[in-house]
Formats: structure tokens, C-alpha cells, sequence
């Protein structure tokens, strides 16, 4: 039971720093029809942003959390500029290369400034225990939970009630038709990647303090977004944190009682599954965000 | 210029070429060189299968590594434990790696675009985990080592010991010529027109007769038969093998060569092999920072030139008189 319980926060908070990155990318492929094959390599620039805000310049932790996701934000902005906006109007084999290319340079840069070993940037937080009937639990891991749902949340109702986030889900619908009515496409295309990345950069200052962060560990994790993406639907952002929080927990219970071994093929193997037998996603077919 | 003068004219390129090869080992006494071209041969002969796969038929397969390193892993486990001669580990190699791809077409030829990348690049990560962690099979991280070198034997007339660098040159040559011609035959034929014509519109191609499937799952075949061999040929040369040979870094330098080269062109994939395995071994650097211009270049090729080089220069040659296209008579002369 204990093993359970434990092996089922390992699971949650997993699956949230999933859910933080598939959200991304369905995002992406909604608004934009591009599959971002650098997003993890994203996250772990956001992950070394914090850890130069927090670790090296020392600013306190809510501050270094903000910083980090501001400098996402325009990272995003400026990553949609030089690489996506090229090659938008193009087919997805371009797509695919050029982000390919983009996580190469991204995590080849990263290994060139920062070497390959794996940096600790652990918080007051990421100690502290809190007990809860009876369970010990990090308070980091609390503070990863709590954020990435509170940060879906806020996701929710930017899509739902303001107007740019309702233009975000029309143009999830309909990019033409949101052309001829008046939405700045581009504009849209270039908001919806600072989002994704600022998500990015959220996600990295709240899950490093928990694991290791090094510069490779982005390609892993763009797949495990992808195997999230694609239970969830493609470009679904609901489906996708649901499909993040499986493959979270499915990894975490795997781990605990079957073979860690093969932990990693979970998501590529549910991935092509699910490809294969429900290529709509697990939730069903629902046009849009 | 008739045609039969043009044609007289690339034969006898062809011969200088190849001549110029066969000799290269006896003007080139640098060991390592001549390692760097046994590479060079080597992943020319692997892209060239790939670009059958991606160039030819457009399917864009990230799976094409791990028909390589089933191919070797085959060899280097039959060698080690049963000391089967090379030429069984070699076209064994390829029997398991074409007949992989045979069952992996089957599911996966129901994906189409994107959801065919993931889907291949999925089984690569699952293939990689396998010999990661198989260990009574594949040794797991430890690799299979101590591959024995190849001996070919034919009495009473060939007992050819293949030990030193120049005699994997003169081997890998050989293999190399013969995907170069079994390319250039499949890809002027019937066939190859048929495999342009999915390449381009698969839903037309049918429309007009052709079975897409067949011809998609003939042209993956092949290209994981190549690989399959090359693979078998690949660890009897380095003498080991590991998992990361299964997929990773060996995708993104397969889509390199044939993106920078020139993909769906022979000359250019050959081209492309050449400037990512010999050139940048001349230029001393970290092979981060290579890898970081790569991956700029791929993006800067893939937008501003999406022929690759040799695209980009057969559209300059075209400018002269002597390569010019265009509308020509019977005797090939430009009009």
C-alpha cells in the first residue's frame, strides 16, 4: 500500500511535468499544424534558465520562477521567428527536419556550455517533508502539482474567455476562415509558441529541483510528449494532459511492480498502439483546442 | 554535342572515377585516411538504401538505424558465438534486417505522413531498449566485441584474409559499386518511375493502376536489406557493436547526408556522404560544435535549398552552354 501510494505521487508528478510539455505542443500542432520536434529540448533550455537565475545568480525562488518564465516566453517568440516562421507554409517533412535540426543545435549548444554532467538545483523546498495522513511527502512535489494545474487552469480560461485565446481556438478550427475575418494569423502563431514555451519555462523551474537536469534529456522527453499528444488526440489540449497524466502513472506503477527496464518503452510502445488501433486519440474526435 | 558524344562523355568520367578509386590506397599511405574513407563508403552505401526509402517513395522512415544495427547486431552474435564466416553473417544480415522491415510494414504502412515518422522512430526507441536490455542476447550497454575479421574464401581461388585498412577499403568499394548500380537500376526503371509516381501523389498513382503498397513495401525492403548488409560489414570492421547503433544519432546523420546532399538524387546523396564523414574530420573541432552546425545547416538546406547541393549545383551548371537543359532534337543537341 505505501509502495502504491508513493510509486502513485512518483506517477502524478511525472505526469504533470508531461502534461506541461504536451500541452505545448498540442498547442502548437492546434494552432499551427506543426509538430515541434524540439519542444523537449526547449523545456531544458528552460530548465538551464532557471538554474541560472536560481543557482547561479541566486535570486529567490519565486523570482527566479517568474524570471524564468518571462525569458521563455520571448525564447518562444523568437524561436517561432527564426525557425518556425520559414517553414510554416511548407509540408511536415520540412517541419519535422528543420525542428529536428533545431534540437540538435539546442542540445549540442547545451552540452558545449554546460558539459555533460548533470547539475543539482535543489530548493528549501525540495527537503522540506510535509506528512499527510501518515505519508511523507516532498513539498516540492506538492508545489509541481499545484502549479501545473493551477497553470492549466489559467490555460482553460485564456482559451475559453479572453479574445485572444478564443481566436487561438478558432484558428485551431479554421486558419483560412480566420484570415478572411480578420485574425492576425501570424501574430497568433507567434503568441501560441511564447505560450507553449513560457509553459516550458514553468515547468522546468518547478520540476528541476526534483531530477537532474543535463542537456540530452530533451529528445526523451519530446517523445514522451508525443505519446501524450497523440492518446490525447492530436492538437486536444485537454486530451493531452490526460494522456500526459496516464503515461505518467502507467511509467511510475511500471516501475514500481514490474520492470523498470522497460519503463522508457511504455510510451513508445502506447505511442504506436495508439497510432495504429485509435488514431483519433483515446477520447474521442473533436475538431479544434 | 550529339547524345551519344554526352554519353561517351560520362562513361569515360565513370571509368576515371573508379579507376581513381582502385588506385587511391596505393597514393594515400595514411592509415587514418584511408579509415575515413572506408566510413565515407560506408555511409554512402547506407544512405543510398535509405534515399530508396525516403527520396524515392516518400516515406519518411526514422527507423532505417535500427535495420542497420539488427543486420549487425545478427553478424556480430552469429561470428562471437558460432564463427559463421563472413559472407553468411552478411547476407544473413540482410535476410533478418529486410525480413524485420517486412513485418514492420505492416502495421506501419497504415500510418501516413507524420504519424509514419513518430510511428518508425517509436519502434527504433523500442528496438534500442530491446538490445539495451536483453542481455543474454545482446550483451545490453556492454556491446558485442571482438567480432573476428572477415575471411573470404572460395578455394582454390579466392582465401582473401580482409585485415587491413585497404583490404575494408577494396570490400566496402565493392559493396558500395553494387548498390550504386542496383540503385541506379531499380530507380531508371519501370520501377522507379512507379515509385516517383507515390512519391508525388499516391492517391493518383493508384487511380492509375499502381498498387502503392506494393511497391512502398518492395522499396522499405530493399532499403533494410542494404542496411541489414551494411550493418554485417560495419561490425566486422570496428569489431563491436552497441545499442545506440540502433537509432539516435545515426537518424539524424542518415537525414543530414541525404537533406545537405540532395534527397532522391544519387549524385547528391553521394555527395552529402562525403561532406559530412570526410571533410570534417580535417576540421578539428568538438564534435558538439559540428553537431550544432549540422543542425544549422540541415535547417538552412531544408528552407533555402531544398534540393540540397546538388540541386543547387546542377541549377548552376545549367546556366552553361555545355550542361544546359531544355528542349532537344534527336541527336540530343539543345535547341
Amino acid at each position: 500500500m505505501e509502495i502504491f501510494l508513493e510509486q502513485l505521487l512518483n506517477g502524478l508528478t511525472l505526469g504533470a511535468m508531461y502534461a506541461c510539455i504536451a500541452v505545448g505542443q498540442a498547442l502548437i500542432f492546434g494552432v499551427a499544424r506543426l509538430i515541434n520536434f524540439a519542444h523537449g529540448d526547449i523545456f531544458m533550455v528552460g530548465a538551464y534558465v532557471f538554474f541560472i537565475a536560481f543557482g547561479i545568480v541566486g535570486l529567490p525562488y519565486p523570482v527566479a520562477v517568474i524570471v524564468t518564465v518571462v525569458v521563455m516566453f520571448a525564447f518562444g517568440g523568437l524561436f517561432e521567428r527564426l525557425i518556425v516562421r520559414p517553414i510554416i507554409d511548407k509540408p511536415w517533412h520540412v517541419h519535422l527536419l528543420a525542428t529536428l535540426g533545431a534540437s540538435i543545435v539546442l542540445a549540442n549548444a547545451s552540452v558545449l556550455i554546460w558539459g555533460t554532467t548533470p547539475k543539482e538545483v535543489p530548493t528549501p523546498f525540495s527537503q522540506a517533508i510535509v506528512e499527510i495522513a501518515g505519508f511523507r511527502i516532498s513539498v516540492q512535489r506538492i508545489i509541481v502539482l499545484g502549479i501545473s494545474l493551477l497553470a492549466f487552469y489559467a490555460l482553460h480560461l485564456f482559451l475559453e474567455k479572453t479574445r485572444t485565446g478564443k481566436a487561438m481556438k478558432a484558428m485551431s478550427q479554421n486558419r483560412d476562415a480566420c484570415a478572411v475575418v480578420g485574425i492576425d494569423i501570424r501574430r497568433m502563431s507567434a503568441l501560441t509558441f511564447a505560450l507553449s514555451c513560457a509553459l516550458l519555462g514553468l515547468a522546468g523551474s518547478v520540476v528541476s529541483p526534483l531530477f537532474n537536469i543535463h542537456p540530452t534529456m530533451g529528445f526523451g522527453l519530446t517523445f514522451k510528449a508525443f505519446a501524450a499528444v497523440i492518446m490525447g488526440g492530436f492538437g486536444q489540449v485537454n486530451g493531452a494532459i490526460y494522456g500526459a497524466f496516464i503515461l505518467g502513472l502507467t511509467e511510475a506503477l511500471a516501475a514500481g511492480y514490474v520492470a523498470s527496464d522497460y519503463k522508457d518503452a511504455m510510451a513508445f510502445a502506447v505511442m504506436v498502439v495508439v497510432l495504429l488501433v485509435r488514431p483519433q486519440g483515446l477520447f474521442g474526435r473533436k475538431v479544434g483546442l | 554535342m550529339t547524345k551519344a558524344r554526352r554519353y561517351c562523355l560520362y562513361g569515360v568520367l565513370l571509368v576515371a572515377i573508379l579507376a581513381g578509386l582502385l588506385v587511391l590506397p596505393l597514393v594515400i599511405k595514411n592509415r587514418y585516411v584511408m579509415h575515413i574513407l572506408v566510413i565515407t563508403a560506408m555511409y554512402a552505401a547506407l544512405a543510398l538504401g535509405y534515399d530508396l526509402i525516403v527520396g524515392h517513395v516518400g516515406l519518411l522512415s526514422l527507423a532505417h538505424p535500427t535495420f542497420f544495427g539488427v543486420g549487425g547486431y545478427l553478424a556480430a552474435i552469429l561470428s562471437t558465438r558460432f564463427g559463421s564466416p563472413f559472407l553468411v553473417n552478411i547476407m544473413l544480415g540482410g535476410a533478418i534486417a529486410a525480413g524485420l522491415a517486412f513485418v514492420a510494414s505492416i502495421p506501419f504502412f497504415r500510418l501516413a505522413g507524420i504519424s509514419f515518422a513518430i510511428g518508425t522512430l517509436g519502434f527504433a526507441l523500442i528496438m534500442q531498449l530491446v538490445a539495451n536490455n536483453e542481455l543474454w542476447l545482446t550483451n545490453g550497454p556492454m556491446c558485442v566485441a571482438q567480432v573476428p575479421r572477415p575471411v573470404l574464401t572460395l578455394p582454390p581461388l579466392v582465401d582473401w584474409h580482409v585485415s587491413s585498412v585497404i583490404d575494408y577499403y577494396y570490400l566496402i568499394l565493392g559493396i558500395l559499386m553494387l548498390v550504386i548500380v542496383l540503385g541506379w537500376r531499380l530507380t531508371t526503371s519501370r520501377v522507379g518511375r512507379t515509385f516517383m509516381s507515390i512519391r508525388e501523389d499516391e492517391v493518383l498513382a493508384s487511380a492509375a493502376g499502381v498498387n502503392p503498397l506494393k511497391y512502398k513495401t518492395f522499396a522499405f525492403v530493399v532499403g533494410a536489406l542494404i542496411a541489414g548488409m551494411i550493418g554485417a560489414f560495419y561490425v566486422h570492421y570496428s569489431t563491436i557493436i552497441c545499442p545506440a547503433e540502433l537509432a539516435g544519432p545515426m537518424t539524424t546523420t542518415l537525414l543530414i547526408i541525404l537533406y545537405l546532399g540532395g534527397v532522391g538524387r544519387m549524385r547528391g546523396v553521394i555527395l552529402g556522404a562525403i561532406l559530412f564523414t570526410f571533410i570534417p574530420e580535417f576540421l578539428r573541432v568538438a564534435p558538439q560544435l559540428r553537431m550544432v552546425a549540422y543542425g544549422t545547416l540541415l535547417i538552412l538546406t531544408i528552407v533555402y535549398m531544398p534540393e540540397g547541393l546538388d540541386g543547387a549545383i546542377t541549377k548552376q551548371l545549367r546556366r552553361l552552354p555545355f550542361f544546359a537543359a531544355g528542349p532537344r532534337d534527336d541527336d540530343g543537341e539543345a535547341l
